[in-house]
């Protein structure tokens, strides 16, 4: 049962051409200028009940468009969205009914009240069934004893606790599909695993669709098993995420602030390594604008330990890093037609 | 010196992006303008000419070139404060090798000079040139830039005591309020002190209010000030100005202990 | 579709807990209110500083003149107590905090504006029932039942006026994401209604009944309970003034909220 049924979506912006500076400010006060800035072109995909998948790409992708079409808050400039039966952005107060959003960065519960008390304003906008309130805070507390945050503020509460919260207030009404944007944000490892479980089993119990948007590799790892990715507007990879982790997984990002390193030598750098180091990936070598120099490495190829080694009999090195790949390369490499 | 050119070059250009406020602004300020008009014509209507000493064209010009510095003298620095100290950024402020007074300071003049350019000048020659040539001198422009600067000093401080304050309640809103419409109904912003009932003239004498707007409008419009009335108003303005000042720097010595910092 | 009788209950069920949470400061109450009473009594200060030197304005009387100003009191209090919110429309529609508006399934004005209830609120309205309540015994208005049924009905009308061009006011940010100088400006109109619209010449009386229709918010209305011998068809447009205006303003909201694209991409 398809609970997501999107086809050719597109979404185009009138922006303002700003120009910049002291006189074009003044400028702009009078200024009618636009351009058309295609944010979302042609997307297409459709959605299980039951799916938990993740959605990646760069900033500046098309991701939040995407995301704000499904959920009803923009019109489409064309195609369509499907979800649940409904057009979200016609039926908005109906669809809304059936779906939950939780924001990492800003809660949706109410700011000064008892945790509590936002539950019972949900249980009357949703006009919840008792025995359905009653059930679901007790799975909830099953899974997770909360109850101790309950009678606390919400602008009280850490991070995590309030993350916590705002999932389990997200599932109260049993929607049918439930948008996490960014929901690990910020937070250490182990409430992070904690929202993780409860998604988890929530997602176990109630079969809700859910969407979860995150530049958290970790969590998407830990969570979803189809990943869906977007750039520059158009979709670049729907599929399995262990096909998306044999790429990454094997690659390291080596970071080294060497001494005494001008700006001219990185191309010098980037030859002689790659004459070294010949592979079907080529190590690729950037400098930071902090003057470190990324080195990154497919570990399937090149063994990190040699390239350090090597760089370490030429330069001097100051300090070093070693980090997983970041989304921006991963989706790069994908884009360059990787996973062919 | 140059970061605090900075400072007022930044405050400058950030109120330029807001166009908007521009235009909203302007179309607040000309509708004053005509509200205050009508409103005094009939106040002046069967009076014979004066009241208190003052003609109708007088009054009149006199509240719009009061609302003409408006903008000069109101510089939201007990906004900006309140809110750095509620949202916890203050901090920032407290950590940088700069005098937070002054710092504010020439924020708040970056701030004033764009409203200068934008609003006061423009007013200025509207009614120098359309309504009364004549009732602003050259002499008496070059005589009141020196009380509009301590003016501004006068008002800035007044405004950095109630962001002072926040140190101590964060929310400054009902305080602020409250000083703004002291401020204007004190100083002869709204109705000049002319027509104060004399209880209240006296009380107002020892208040520092009058020195931000009464007296550079006084001696804006006055077409022949003696050296003695000028020297008398600018001590007075001088003297509420060291005076604020000093309260300012004591007040910020014991408000900068209470600091608590929001967030977490 | 949710009835009335469901907003009603819910707006009770938010507020009575916003006021709760509220409750705790105390201190910022106080001071708040303290704030309002000087704001507010600056237009009484104004009048009696202004009757000082002169004896009628324009054939009214200074109680005439507080009654009025007291009417316009009691017509923008509701707009305070209830609409609050509006004022930082502008920063939520920039921050993007707006979203999250879209994601219940209720009137989007209703849920936006259910957030804050302005009990400083309350000290407008009490300094304008006062004020009220004087300068009808100065004027020795007769109050009969009928007549006081007229006065509410002629409030909430103008209190309607206000709100919708507040409304309005505030909804252009969905557009231009700025509007705070903008509602400023129509908030000021609320403190120029106290003054009699015949201090203007034709044209602006035109513009000021007409086309921004401040003289509905006080003038109209009081000068039917303070001169019921003049014609004061005006007095009875009130009502369809404010419900017009509250549909337009309305329709603007929407067209706003379906306009709007939030931050991020």
């Amino acid at each position: 049962m398809n609970i997501v049924k999107i086809e050719n979506l597109s979404k185009h912006f009138k922006i303002l051409k700003s120009s910049g500076g002291f006189i074009g400010a003044f400028k702009d006060l009078f200024s009618r200028d636009y351009k058309i800035i295609k944010a979302v072109d042609n997307i297409s995909f459709k959605v299980q009940e039951g799916e938990i998948i993740g959605f990646l790409g760069p900033n500046g992708a098309g991701k939040s468009t995407t995301i704000k079409m499904m959920s009803g808050v923009l019109e489409p400039t064309s195609g369509s969205v499907l979800i649940n039966g409904y057009i979200p952005y016609k039926d908005r107060r109906k669809y809304v009914r059936n779906i939950g959003v939780v924001f990492g960065q800003r809660t949706q519960l109410w700011w000064e009240i008892p945790v509590i008390e936002s539950f019972r304003i949900l249980k009357e906008i949703y006009k919840i069934d008792p025995n359905i309130y009653n059930e679901n805070m007790k799975l909830f507390n099953d899974l997770f004893n909360l109850k101790e945050l309950y009678n606390i503020p919400v602008r009280k509460l850490s991070l995590g606790q309030r993350m916590l919260c705002d999932i389990i207030a997200s599932f109260l009404h049993n929607p049918k599909i439930i948008f996490f944007d960014e929901p690990t944000i910020g937070l250490d490892v182990s409430v992070k695993n904690k929202i993780q479980t409860l998604i988890k089993e929530l997602n176990k119990v109630k079969k809700t669709t859910i969407i979860l948007t995150s530049h958290d590799i970790g969590s998407v790892e830990a969570l979803c098993r189809r990943l869906i990715l977007i750039d520059k507007g158009t979709l670049i990879y729907d599929g399995n995420i262990q096909k998306f982790n044999r790429i990454f997984g094997a690659y390291r990002t080596l970071k080294v602030e060497l001494e005494r390193f001008g700006g001219s030598s990185i191309e010098v750098l980037s030859k002689t390594i790659g004459e070294k180091f010949s592979c079907k990936h080529p190590i690729q070598v950037r400098e930071d604008d902090d003057g470190w120099i990324s080195l990154t490495i497919n570990q399937d190829e090149v063994k990190l330990q040699d390239v350090l080694n090597y760089i370490m009999k030429v330069y001097l090195i100051r300090d070093l890093k070693i980090e997983e790949i970041e989304t921006e390369n991963v989706v790069r490499k994908v884009y360059e037609g990787e996973l062919a | 010196m140059k970061k605090y050119i900075m400072i007022t070059r930044n405050s400058f250009m950030s109120s330029i992006i807001y166009r908007f406020h521009f235009f909203y602004t302007s179309l607040s300020n000309i509708f004053y303008i005509i509200i205050i008009y009508f409103l005094w014509k009939a106040i002046y209507r069967g009076s014979g000419g004066s009241i208190n000493g003052m003609t109708f064209n007088q009054t009149f010009i006199y509240l719009a070139l009061a609302l003409s510095i408006f903008c000069l003298f109101k510089t939201y620095t007990d906004w900006e404060m309140s809110y750095e100290v509620v949202n916890g950024i203050i901090v920032m402020d407290l950590i940088k090798p700069i005098d937070i007074q002054l710092m504010k300071m020439f924020g708040a003049i970056g701030f004033v000079f764009y409203n200068f350019i934008t609003v006061t000048l423009p007013a200025l020659f509207i009614i120098i040139f359309i309504f009364q040539p004549g009732v602003i001198t050259v002499r008496s422009i070059a005589l009141s830039i020196i009380p509009m600067v301590l003016a501004f000093f006068i008002s800035f401080n007044i405004d950095y005591v109630i962001g002072l304050t926040s140190f101590y309640t964060e929310s400054i809103w009902g305080i602020s309020i409250a000083k703004d419409t002291i401020v204007l109904l004190l100083s002869g912003a709204v109705i000049p002190i002319n027509f104060f009932p004399d209880i209240l003239r006296k009380i107002v004498g020892f208040l520092p209010f009058q020195a931000i707007y009464h007296i550079p409008l006084t001696i804006l419009i006055s077409k022949d000030m003696s050296i003695y009335d000028y020297l008398k108003f600018l001590g007075i303005q001088l003297s509420w100005a060291i005076v604020l000042y000093a309260v300012n720097r004591l007040y910020y010595s014991k408000a900068i202990k209470v600091v608590t910092v929001n967030g977490g | 579709m949710r009835t009335l009788l469901s907003y009603t209950k819910l707006y009770a069920l938010i507020v009575s807990q916003y006021i709760k949470a509220r409750m705790q400061y105390r201190a910022d109450f106080f001071i708040s209110s303290f704030g309002i009473l000087l704001e507010s009594g600056a237009g009484f200060f104004s009048l009696w500083v202004i009757f000082h030197s002169i004896s009628e304005l324009i054939g009214w009387s200074f109680n005439e003149l507080i009654f009025i100003y007291a009417f316009a009191l009691l017509a923008v209090s509701p707009s305070q107590l209830f609409f609050d919110n509006i004022w930082h429309l502008s920063h939520h529609v920039r921050q993007g905090t707006f979203i999250k508006y879209y994601f219940r399934p209720l009137n989007m004005m209703f849920y936006y504006l259910s957030e804050i209830f302005d009990i400083k609120g309350f000290t407008k309205l009490a300094l304008g029932i006062t004020a009220f309540i004087y300068a009808s015994f100065k004027l020795g208005i007769d109050w009969t039942f009928p007549k006081f049924i007229l006065l509410l009905a002629l409030l909430f009308s103008s209190s309607l006026i206000m709100i919708s061009l507040m409304i309005m006011a505030a909804s252009t940010s969905f557009w231009t994401g700025e509007a705070s100088s903008l509602l400023m400006f129509v908030f000021r109109f609320g403190e120029y209604s106290r003054y009699p619209i015949t201090i203007f010449n034709s044209f602006f009386k035109l513009l000021f009944t007409y086309v921004i229709p401040i003289g509905f918010v006080a003038f109209y209305p009081s000068r039917f309970f303070l001169r019921p011998t003049e014609t004061n068809i005006l007095a009875y447009l009130s009502p369809v003034a404010g419900i017009l205006l509250f549909f337009l303003a309305y329709l603007v909201w929407r067209k706003g909220v379906n306009s709007w694209t939030g931050t991020g991409s």
